[in-house]
């Protein structure tokens, strides 16, 4: 491979927060060459986002701490130069999306970088309509973050730092907040940018398999703030690293692993338009799939939730329920999905009469949902928000979880014992008197659900319960999730990730404008590329593995996988 | 959600520069509120009412607004009138009795002049102020306050606010539900001091919540160089016309006048009573 | 750099200001009377941040409620929620909430310092605006800010106290806790 002249050079660098008792980073050694693409992966805790603070320059001049060794950036030491200094060179992209965009408007969030250098308006001008034509947002200059959807707030991002010309765009996980669809079109899209202006991408992920839907040069993996690997993604597929360093693999690669094919790089295993198989391969992969027969999993029918009709319009809007028709069976484990603004939240909030003002008719059992109040209501359905900071509002893990108990009037000695027995079901009886303050971010997750399981809900109703979440932490909570699902509450999530519709979702709802396209198992909703396209969702790899191997049903391939896949989890 | 009532239109209002606007209007609020000169202040409602029609905004669109002010200003003068029926006479220093209703509660010329001029003060700076909420795009509001003098990092801070105030309310209005759904309400069942509890717990993770979204802000503005200049350019400001100097100029007028007044008449009040 | 944080900073506290303003009305044992803990959030960003970031959030939070609400632009009293920012920001300087310290006698201290900046705010500087650019009746504006500042107390200490005490227990060391059985 032909490389350009080194741009971010590490020489036995180690990094060490004043705040801390040790070092974060040790002894990197990394050079990252003009116009490569480099993904950065590694498990939560493994340095990952230090690192990019090196190269973006916070560190060392927001964040303090000690430097060893030697950073340099375009050939001259970072901590010599400003933080404005190195964002002529790098650009970066936050993950958080609300907060990158600073400007009221697209416009003025592009031309951002370029006020603050006291750039005429004259000039500015040129460059923002430049930076937009390249990233195809032209059409919503005057728009306002609200009116933007997740792809066009990142489109804005890399607007707003290519409009500096800079040399290298660094990306915090780009796909955390995109469904399936704009994900892939934010990686062809920062690919496409990539040609266009020569620059170096750095791409920081854990969703290896949607980042290399676009070729990447490099995958950097960490693990302890150590680079536990550095070489080409082939190399590193053909490795168990990735599992070994907490991170999944591709579900083609693992599909692969259980027929028993040897992985090597010659197969080109970094895509699966890439792969090559034999058809002594493809014969293995199919013998896999016959050699024990696939059982679908059980439907249940004792319906607990009945939606007929529902709708519901926001003030002033076009309706966002137009007419659902849904059946919730009790024990269920089921995935409402879909692109963002098609309703499956708003049909969320309509189920916990959080929004009030619909029409059609909505039965639990043989209570009619439309006559409860928000309060009454969250005796029987409880709703677990995204982000438990939303939530907590106590500092004692006993207290947060007994405020729902607390406010209905129950005794105290009733409360007691019923706090304990969730926090014994929740893995949270240890920490019983920790602030909540020290508790980790999937353990705060389960005391918001703690909280709600107090209440002794029938349903359970969670919004991206495992968002942002590394390999191990979304296994955690969603092991968690099924095991309170076996003990009979049934359980609905929202989400984006189509791994977790797979894995843990029996049955899939899917959403678009407003109604209820598909509902089905997950296998065969992810096989089904019409279904797929109209709710900018992403056929599984699986399907396409199938497919390649000359499998009729691939949704049978898919199911069998699943089922093949729990047992070897489990 | 749409925060400041900004009404897309073309009108001689809307083409004026928001600095020699916001200039214009702050010397209005000031003059207004500094003189108890009658006349001035009917002219400057007059003056107000103009520039309403000229910026071509419809009544019917600030209904809303409207009515609030009205009932407020309704409020006021009765708050006013009960708990100084004759603050008028004190103020202008004679007193001709109307009549007498009940008690101390008496109708005077003083009174009537005086309650008038608080009304008065209303009305000649709400409209403008709607004038120029209406006819100046929000995104123009932080260039022209750096523009007339305001430093930048104050002004981007308005911005901002302006930026993440409907964020702000649709996280609170998720965390009140989910608070709600859990039992917390302020209803008049429960003491104050539970309330103003309630009330907290309510609010405490919006609150928390946003402390820590500031450091991810910072970050984002620090990467793309905010504050490292002395000054900054905006891509919203706009230049300056012959309207933005006649608008600057009927500010300037209005305080000099004021002022002119204040010191020749030796007091902020018209007084035609002596 | 720290500049820049203080923008931010103000505009978040303007945008909670504004939240708290528009949304969070308690009700008061007097008719259609409620009560508002925004001054607790300029408090708390105040010992947090610093008075001229209390100064330009509250100040900025208070104009933009003003602004949009329809009653018109009240100068005194959204220059003295600037105020009472910078009066709290400058006498709790010291108490660093980043450390994770925030005990009795700091406690006592926001406490006393948000009492004064209260009665001098709300009690004291409002009212006299109000007579010079209205030349309302003294004892009208008086039990007015006797009001508002009485109830800023209230939800200041109340509502301040917690935020202060929950956001250090949030920074405090996490070392010496210990699973149970």
């Amino acid at each position: 491979m032909e490389r350009g002249e080194p741009i971010i050079e590490f020489r036995d660098f180690s990094f060490q927060y004043n705040a801390q008792m040790e070092p974060t980073l040790y002894d990197i050694d990394l050079t990252i060459h003009k116009g490569e693409k480099v993904l950065i992966a590694g498990p939560s805790g493994c340095g990952k986002s230090t690192l990019v603070n090196c190269i973006n320059g916070l560190i060392p001049f927001s964040y303090k701490g000690e430097i060893k060794g030697s950073l340099k950036i375009k050939g001259e030491e970072s901590s010599s130069q400003s933080i404005s200094r190195i964002s002529n060179t790098v650009g970066t992209v936050l993950q958080d999306s609300d907060a990158q965009f600073i400007g009221m408007t697209v416009l003025e969030d592009i031309a951002f970088a370029l006020e603050n250098e006291c750039v005429l308006k004259e000039e500015m001008t040129e460059r923002v309509h430049r930076a937009a034509e390249i990233v195809d947002i032209s059409d919503h200059l005057g728009y306002a973050p609200t009116d933007l959807s997740g792809g066009q707030k990142q489109r804005t991002g890399i607007a707003g730092i290519l409009v500096d010309d800079v040399e290298v765009m660094m990306f915090d996980e780009p796909l955390a907040n995109l469904d399936p669809a704009t994900g892939k079109t934010a990686m062809e899209l920062i690919d496409d940018v990539a040609v266009k202006t020569g620059a170096t991408v750095i791409v920081v992920e854990h969703r290896i398999e949607d980042v290399l839907h676009i070729e990447m040069d490099r995958i950097i993996l960490m693990e302890n703030g150590r680079i536990a690997f550095d070489g080409t993604p082939d190399a590193i597929l053909s490795s168990s690293m990735l599992i070994d360093g907490g991170i999944r693999e591709p579900l083609y690669i693992t599909a692969l692993k259980y027929a028993g094919i040897r992985i090597t790089e010659d197969k080109l295993p970094h895509s699966i338009r890439s792969i090559i198989l034999t058809d002594a391969d493809k014969a293995q992969v199919r013998r896999w799939h016959e050699s024990t027969p696939t059982v679908r999993p059980e439907p249940k029918t004792d319906t607990i939730l009945d939606i007929k009709g529902l709708e519901f319009a926001y003030e002033d809007r076009p309706p966002t329920l137009k007419g659902v028709d849904l059946e919730v069976h009790r024990g269920e484990l089921m995935a409402i999905v879909g692109r963002n603004g098609a309703g499956k939240s708003t049909l969320a909030k309509a189920i916990c009469r959080f929004e009030k003002n619909c029409t059609g008719s909505m039965r639990l059992m043989d209570e009619d949902l439309l006559a409860l109040s928000i309060k009454e209501c969250a005796d029987r359905v409880g709703y677990v928000m995204q982000n438990p900071n939303q939530m907590i509002s106590k500092t004692m893990i006993f207290d947060e979880i007994a405020l729902g108990l607390k406010l209905r009037g129950l005794a105290d000695d009733v409360i007691r014992e019923k706090v304990e027995s969730v926090m014994k079901i929740c893995g949270l009886y240890e920490f019983r008197n920790w602030p909540i303050s020290a508790l980790s971010y999937g353990q705060k997750k389960r005391v918001t659900i703690a909280s709600i399981l107090a209440l002794d809900p029938d349903i359970i109703i969670l919004d991206e319960p495992t968002a942002g979440q590394d390999f191990r932490h979304y296994t955690d909570i969603m092991e968690f999730l099924k095991d309170i699902n076996s003990r009979g509450i049934t359980i609905i999530m929202i989400t984006h990730d189509m791994h977790l519709m797979l894995e843990y979702a029996e049955r899939a709802l899917v959403f678009t404008d407003g109604r209820i396209i598909a509902d089905d198992t997950s296998a065969a909703i992810l096989t089904n590329p019409g279904i797929t396209e109209k709710a900018s969702l992403k056929e599984t790899s699986l399907y396409h593995l199938a497919l390649m191997c000359g499998i009729d049903e691939p949704s049978e391939f898919v199911q069998h996988f699943i089922n093949y896949d729990r047992e070897v989890r489990s | 959600m749409k925060l400041l009532n900004y009404i897309e239109r073309k009108s001689p209002v809307h083409s004026l520069n928001g600095a020699s606007k916001l200039f214009c209007l702050l010397m209005w609020i000031c003059s207004t509120m500094i003189t108890f000169n009658t006349p001035f202040l009917l002219g400057a409602t007059i003056l107000g009412a103009v520039a309403f029609k000229l910026s071509r905004l419809k009544l019917s669109e600030q209904k809303g607004l409207l009515y609030f002010l009205l009932c407020f200003m309704l409020l006021n003068a009765l708050l006013i009138y009960i708990f100084n029926p004759e603050r008028g006479v004190e103020l202008y220093g004679t007193r001709n009795l109307i009549v007498q209703i009940w008690g101390r509660f008496t109708i005077t010329k003083e009174q009537l002049l005086y309650q008038f001029n608080v009304i008065l003060k209303y009305l000649s700076t709400i409209p403008i102020i709607l004038v120029f909420i209406g006819s100046t795009q929000p995104s123009e509001l932080a260039a022209s306050m750096n523009r007339i003098g305001i430093p930048y990092g104050f002004s981007y801070s308005f911005a901002l606010a302006l930026r993440y105030i409907p964020d702000t309310v649709a996280s609170f209005i998720d965390i009140s539900r989910c608070q709600q759904a859990r039992g917390i309400e302020m209803s008049n069942k429960e003491s104050l001091l539970k309330r103003i509890k309630a009330a907290a717990a309510l609010v405490l993770p919006l609150i928390l919540g946003s402390v820590e979204k500031i450091e991810v802000i910072t970050n984002a503005m620090e990467l793309r160089k905010f504050g490292t200049q002395k000054r900054r350019t905006w891509i919203m400001s706009r230049p300056f016309r012959a309207g933005d100097y006649l608008t600057i100029a009927i500010g300037i007028g209005m305080m000099v006048f004021v002022v002119a007044y204040n010191v020749m008449n030796g007091s902020r009040f018209w007084n035609p009573f002596t | 750099m720290k500049t820049v944080r203080n923008v931010v900073a103000s505009a978040i506290l303007a945008a909670l200001v504004f939240v708290l303003l528009r949304f969070v009305a308690i009700p008061t044992p007097f008719p259609d009377t409620t009560l508002s803990i925004y001054a607790a959030v300029v408090a708390f960003f105040a010992v947090l941040f610093g008075p001229a970031v209390g100064f330009a959030g509250g100040f900025l939070g208070n104009l933009l409620v003003d602004l949009t609400a329809g009653w018109g632009v009240w100068w005194t009293w959204v220059v003295v929620t600037g105020l009472y920012g910078l009066f709290v920001g400058l006498g709790c300087k010291g108490i660093d909430l980043e450390d994770g310290i925030f005990d009795k006698k700091e406690f006592i201290r926001f406490t006393v310092v948000s009492i004064v900046s209260c009665v001098l705010c709300w009690g004291v500087i409002a009212p006299i605006g109000d007579i010079l650019i209205y030349a309302e009746p003294a004892n009208l504006v008086f039990i007015q800010g006797l009001f508002v500042g009485i109830s800023g107390m209230i939800a200041s200490v109340v509502v301040g106290g917690i935020l202060c005490k929950v956001y250090a227990a949030s920074r405090a060391q996490k070392g010496s806790l210990t699973k149970e059985d």
